[in-house]
C-alpha cells in the first residue's frame, strides 16, 4: 500500500514536470488577452475563447506557414525514407568492401551538428540556386534524415529472417525483387517509425530554415513563429495558439502510431 | 534403433545468418552471381553515398576552406588568410569562455539528464496502472518543437505574469519576481532547465529498453541470497545499466555541446554573453557580423571536439564487442 | 524430376585474418532419378554448404552441379527449377496460405486461374484446406510445416531440396510428419535431398544415406550398409542410438589366431584380420549378450547404472576397463554394483585399423 502510494506520488510529481508546461500553452491558448496577463495567473479560464485561433489564420500567415513546413518535411521524409532504407538494406544484407568503416561514417554523420554545416551549405545552396528553395530546404534535411534511417533500418533489416529472401529467390524472384515482395513487407513497421522520426525532426528543425529561405512566402513554420514574438508585439494568446498547433503533428503521430515510436526511439538512439 | 528420442549426436546447429549468405558469398566465391550481388550492394548503396558526398562531405571540406579565407562582405569570394582565422581565435577571450560556457552547459545538462532520465526510467519500469499512457507522454517534451518549447518557456519564465515566478513568491522561495532569462546570474540555469526538461526523456527511453532486458533471474537469486532492494538496487541494476548510461553520455554530450536552438532562441546567447555557447559564437560571426571565415574556423574546432569524443565511442563499442 | 550429379564440388570459407576454412571438401555424389538421399552428420560438417550450393543459395568455389547432365552451377536459384523446404519453414508472414503457396507459381507467370487449381490440389493433398485464408503465424508448428511443403510441392520442382524441416517440430510430432514425408515420396518419386543431424530421421527416410564430417564424406550407402558395415570410427560412432560401444586396444596374433586386447579385456577374434596394432574394437549395445560366468569366453563386467528407456534397458558396465553400454529388454533388472558376465556377438563385431575418428574400418 505504501510502495503503491510512494509510487503514484512520484508519478504526480513527474507528471506536473512533463505535462504542467504543456498544459501551461494550450490553456493560455484558450485565455482572453486580459486574462493572460493577470495576477494571480488562472489556472482554468475563467472565460474561454478561441479567437486567438481565428486570428492565427486571418490576421497571420501561420496557415502558409505550416503548410510550407508539410511541403518541406513530406518531401524531405520521403526521400530520406527511400535512399536510407536502400542504403540500410545494402549495409545489412550484402558484403560491400569498407562496409563498416561507411556504417561509422554514417553515424558521425548522424552526430554531425547543424552549426558546423550551415556555412558552407548555404554558401553551396546560394552558388546552385539551392537558397529560397522547398527543394534545398528538403535536400539540407536529408543530413541528417538519411544517417537517421541507416542507422535505425540497418538493424530492422538484418532481423527480417534471410531465410524468408531465399525462399523467395527459390521461388523464383530476383533480389530486387524479394526486397520488395518479402523484406519490405517485414520492415513496414520500422518504416512507420523512422519515418514519423525523420518528418517530426525536419518538422521541429530551425537553424536551416532560418538561414537558407528568407522568402516571406516560403519561410516555414519554425523561423516564422519566432517572428511572431516580435511582429504580435507579444500577443502570448496568439503565441500559445501557435504552439498549441505546432505540436499537433506530433501529438497525432503519437496517437496513431505509439507502439512504433517507442520501438524506432529504442531501435537506433535517436539524434536530438 | 527403437528410441524416438531427440538424437544424442547433436543440437539443432546454430545458424550464425548475420552477413546473409548471399552476402557472403559475394566475398568468397569469384563467380558471376557472387559479383552480380556485390554489384547490387553498390547499387543499393549508391544513392545514400551521393548524399553523404554532397551534402556532408563537400560541405565539411568547403568549411574547412573556409576557415583559411578572410571572406565578409567587403570580400565575398574570400582571400586566403591561411591560420589567421586560428589565430584570431586562440586570442580571444570570448572564444575561450564560449568554450568553457559550452563545457558547462554541456556537462549541467547532460549530468542532470542522466539523473533525472535514470530516475523517471526506474519509476516507470515499476507496475502501476497508466503506465503506458505516462511512458507515452514522458516523450513529449523530446519530441516537441523546439520553437514551441522555447515559447512556452519565455512565457512561463516572464518577469512580470510567469506562472513560474507567481508560485516561487506564493511558496515565499523569492521575494520579488525575477526576469530569469535577462539576468546573467539566473540566465544559465533558466536555460539548462529547459535543456534538461526537453531532452531527459531520450535517457528515460533508453534506459528503460536496458531495465526492460535484465534477466529476473538475477533479482530473484538476489532476493534469495537475501539482498535488501537498495542492494539489488546498488549490486544489479546499476552495473547492468553502466555501460548504457555511458553510451547515453556519450551522446548527449555531443548533441549537447552542439546544441544550438534552445540557448540561442531563449537568451540569444546573451545577457551580457553569459550563454555565449561555441554554435551561436559560429552564428554570431557567420551571419551577425558576417565573418564567414571566422565562423568557420570556430566549426571546425567544433567538429574535431566531435571527432575527439566520437572516437572514444568507437573505442568503447569495440572494447564493447571484444 | 531429374538426376544429380556432383563433381568435385568444393567450398572455402574466409574469415577475416585468418587461413581459408573447408566447408565443403572434394565431394562428389551422383544421385539418381527419383532417389531420396539424406545429408547426415554434426553441425558444421558441410551437409547445409552442400544442400545451398545445389540450391544456388551459395556459390562453390570449384565444381560443378548437373542435372540430368545440364550444367547448372551458375544459374540463379530461381532458374534452377527446385523446390526447398526450410528448418525454420521460411513462411512469408504477411501473406495467407494461399499466398504463400501460391508465390512462386506467381513469380512464373502462371495464370490465376491455374495457380487456384494448382492451390486447390495441394491443399487437398496435405489436408489444409480450412487454413488457405490464415496467416503462417496463425498456425500451429505441424501446419505450418505442412504449407512448408506444399509450397515446395506446388511447382512439381526437379529436384527437391529439406533443410532439416522437422527439427523445429515437438517429438511426436516429428515422429508423424516423419512418416508423411516418407508416403509422400513414396507417391511422387520426385528427387529428394534431405539434410538432418538426426540419424534416425536419415535411417528411416532415405534410399541412401551420405555421411559427412568436417566437409568431408565420410560413406555413402543404404540405411542397413552403413548401419552394420560402418566405413570408420566416424560413422559407426554417429550412427545408431545409443552410440557404438568403442574399446582402443591392441591386435595381436599367435599362429592361426588373432587376438583383441585392451586393459581388463582379451578377446579371441573369429577370424584373423590384415591388421596388427593399435585398433579400436567396436560393439552395438544390442550384440552385447549377458550370459553365464561358467559360459566359455564370458567376459566379467560390472553394472554402474541402468536406465529405463520405455520397452527397453540400457545399462551403464565396465567391461574390464571399459566403459560400454549394453541393451536388454526392459524385463532386464541389474543392480548398481553387480557383477555380471557378457559375450559379445563375434558376427557383429567392427574393427577399426588405430585410434581415432578418422580409423577406418577393416573388412
Amino acid at each position: 500500500m505504501l510502495r503503491a502510494l510512494r509510487i503514484y506520488s512520484a508519478v504526480m510529481l513527474l507528471l506536473i514536470i512533463v505535462a504542467f508546461p504543456l498544459y501551461w500553452m494550450a490553456l493560455t491558448s484558450f485565455k482572453p488577452q486580459t486574462e493572460v496577463f493577470r495576477t494571480p495567473p488562472t489556472f482554468l479560464p475563467e472565460t474561454w475563447t478561441l479567437r486567438h485561433y481565428a486570428e492565427l489564420f486571418w490576421l497571420t500567415d501561420f496557415g502558409l506557414l505550416f503548410l510550407n513546413s508539410l511541403k518541406v518535411c513530406l518531401l524531405s521524409t520521403g526521400l530520406a525514407l527511400i535512399v536510407g532504407s536502400l542504403g540500410a538494406y545494402a549495409l545489412a544484407r550484402f558484403r560491400v568492401p569498407g562496409k563498416e568503416s561507411y556504417g561509422r561514417l554514417v553515424l558521425i554523420a548522424y552526430m554531425f551538428p547543424g552549426a558546423l554545416l550551415i556555412i558552407p551549405l548555404m554558401l553551396l545552396f546560394r552558388q546552385l540556386g539551392l537558397t529560397n528553395s522547398h527543394l534545398g530546404l528538403s535536400l539540407a534535411y536529408l543530413t541528417f534524415s538519411v544517417p537517421f534511417v541507416m542507422w535505425v533500418m540497418r538493424d530492422f533489416f538484418a532481423s527480417v529472417p534471410v531465410d524468408l529472401e531465399e525462399a523467395a529467390l527459390i521461388d523464383g524472384a530476383t533480389r530486387l525483387g524479394a526486397l520488395w515482395d518479402v523484406v519490405l513487407p517485414q520492415a513496414v513497421p520500422g518504416l512507420i517509425a523512422t519515418g514519423i522520426f525523420a518528418f517530426l525532426f525536419a518538422w521541429n528543425e530551425y537553424l536551416f530554415a532560418l538561414i537558407l529561405i528568407s522568402d516571406e512566402g516560403l519561410r516555414t513554420l519554425p523561423p516564422g513563429m519566432m517572428r511572431f514574438v516580435s511582429t504580435t508585439d507579444t500577443n502570448w494568446g496568439l503565441i500559445m495558439a501557435a504552439s498549441t498547433l505546432a505540436t499537433l503533428p506530433m501529438a497525432i503521430a503519437f496517437g496513431l502510431v505509439q507502439r512504433y515510436l517507442v520501438t524506432g526511439l529504442g531501435a537506433g538512439g535517436v539524434k536530438g | 534403433m527403437a528410441s524416438d528420442e531427440a538424437p544424442l549426436t547433436d543440437a539443432p546447429k546454430p545458424r550464425v545468418r548475420g552477413e546473409g549468405t548471399a552476402a557472403a558469398a559475394a566475398s568468397r566465391g569469384g563467380l558471376l552471381s557472387a559479383l552480380r550481388d556485390r554489384h547490387l550492394g553498390l547499387v543499393l548503396l549508391a544513392p545514400s553515398a551521393l548524399t553523404f558526398l554532397m551534402l556532408l562531405v563537400f560541405p565539411l571540406g568547403y568549411g574547412i576552406y573556409t576557415s583559411f579565407l578572410q571572406r565578409h562582405v567587403l570580400e565575398p569570394e574570400g582571400i586566403w588568410v591561411g591560420l589567421d582565422n586560428y589565430a584570431w581565435l586562440l586570442g580571444n577571450a570570448d572564444f575561450w569562455r564560449s568554450l568553457l560556457i559550452s563545457s558547462f552547459w554541456a556537462g549541467a545538462t547532460v549530468g542532470l539528464q542522466i539523473i533525472l532520465g535514470t530516475a523517471v526510467a526506474l519509476l516507470l519500469h515499476q507496475p502501476f496502472k497508466g503506465r503506458s499512457v505516462v511512458r507515452g507522454l514522458v516523450l513529449f517534451p523530446y519530441m516537441m518543437p523546439v520553437v514551441s518549447v522555447v515559447l512556452i518557456w519565455m512565457l512561463l519564465y516572464n518577469a512580470l505574469y510567469g506562472v513560474v515566478n507567481w508560485l516561487l513568491v506564493q511558496a515565499g522561495i523569492i521575494g520579488t519576481p525575477i526576469a530569469w532569462l535577462s539576468q546573467p546570474a539566473s540566465a544559465f540555469w533558466a536555460v539548462v532547465f529547459v535543456g534538461v526538461w526537453k531532452y531527459f526523456p531520450f535517457v528515460v527511453v533508453i534506459v528503460l529498453a536496458r531495465l526492460q532486458v535484465i534477466s529476473q533471474d538475477l533479482y530473484e537469486a538476489a532476493r534469495i541470497d537475501g539482498a535488501s532492494a537498495w542492494a539489488r538496487f546498488v549490486d544489479i541494476t546499476l552495473p547492468q545499466l553502466r555501460d548504457v548510461l555511458l553510451v547515453v553520455a556519450l551522446l548527449r554530450t555531443i548533441f549537447m555541446f552542439n546544441n544550438f536552438e534552445i540557448v540561442f532562441l531563449l537568451t540569444g546567447g546573451g545577457p551580457l554573453q553569459a550563454t555565449m555557447t561555441l554554435p551561436i559564437m559560429v552564428y554570431e560571426q557567420a551571419f551577425g557580423v558576417y565573418e564567414l571565415g571566422r565562423g568557420s574556423a570556430i566549426a571546425v574546432v567544433m567538429f574535431v571536439i566531435l571527432i575527439a569524443v566520437m572516437s572514444v565511442y568507437f573505442t568503447f563499442l569495440r572494447k564493447e564487442n571484444d | 524430376m531429374a538426376g544429380v550429379h556432383i563433381e568435385r564440388l568444393h567450398k572455402e570459407f574466409h574469415s577475416t585474418g585468418s587461413s581459408a576454412v573447408h566447408a565443403l571438401d572434394d565431394l562428389t555424389l551422383d544421385i539418381a532419378d527419383g532417389e531420396f538421399i539424406s545429408l547426415v552428420g554434426p553441425s558444421g560438417c558441410g551437409k547445409s554448404t552442400a544442400l545451398r550450393i545445389i540450391a544456388g543459395l551459395e556459390t562453390p568455389t570449384s565444381g560443378r552441379i548437373l542435372f540430368d547432365g545440364r550444367d547448372i552451377t551458375a544459374l540463379e536459384p530461381r532458374d534452377r527449377n527446385i523446390a526447398m523446404v526450410f528448418q525454420s519453414y521460411a513462411l512469408y508472414p504477411h501473406m495467407s496460405v494461399r499466398q504463400n503457396l501460391e508465390y512462386g507459381l506467381k513469380k512464373r507467370g502462371v495464370p490465376s486461374a491455374e495457380r487456384a487449381r494448382a492451390v486447390a490440389s495441394i491443399a487437398a493433398m496435405l489436408q489444409i484446406e480450412p487454413m488457405l485464408d490464415r496467416r503462417p503465424r496463425q498456425l500451429s508448428g505441424g501446419q505450418r510445416q505442412r504449407v512448408a511443403l506444399g509450397r515446395a510441392l506446388i511447382r512439381d520442382p526437379e529436384v527437391f531440396l529439406l533443410d532439416e524441416p522437422l527439427s523445429n517440430l515437438d517429438a511426436k510430432l516429428r515422429v508423424h510428419m516423419r512418416a508423411e514425408l516418407g508416403a509422400l515420396h513414396q507417391k511422387l518419386k520426385t528427387t529428394m535431398i534431405y539434410v538432418t543431424h538426426d540419424q534416425l530421421e536419415a535411417m528411416t527416410l532415405s534410399d541412401r544415406i551420405v555421411v559427412m564430417n568436417h566437409g568431408v564424406m565420410q560413406q555413402v550407402g543404404t540405411p542397413e550398409e552403413i548401419y552394420s558395415r560402418p566405413a570408420n570410427r566416424f560413422v559407426a560412432e554417429f550412427i545408431g542410438t545409443p552410440s557404438m560401444n568403442m574399446i582402443e586396444g591392441e591386435i595381436s596374433t599367435e599362429g592361426d589366431t588373432a587376438h583383441f586386447a585392451a586393459p581388463g579385456l582379451h578377446l579371441k577374434l573369429p577370424k584373423a584380420p590384415a591388421f596388427r596394432g593399435r585398433a579400436t574394437l567396436g560393439i552395438r549395445p544390442e550384440d552385447i549378450a549377458l550370459v553365464e560366468p561358467e559360459a566359455p569366453g564370458a567376459i566379467l563386467a560390472q553394472v554402474t547404472v541402468s536406465e529405463l528407456a520405455g520397452a527397453e534397458r540400457y545399462h551403464f558396465v565396465t567391461m574390464g576397463a571399459s566403459p560400454v553400454i549394453l541393451r536388454t529388454p526392459a524385463t532386464t533388472m541389474l543392480r548398481p554394483g553387480e557383477s555380471i558376465a557378457l559375450a559379445l556377438n563375434p558376427q557383429h563385431l567392427h574393427l577399426f585399423a588405430g585410434v581415432g575418428e578418422d580409423a577406418a574400418a577393416m573388412r
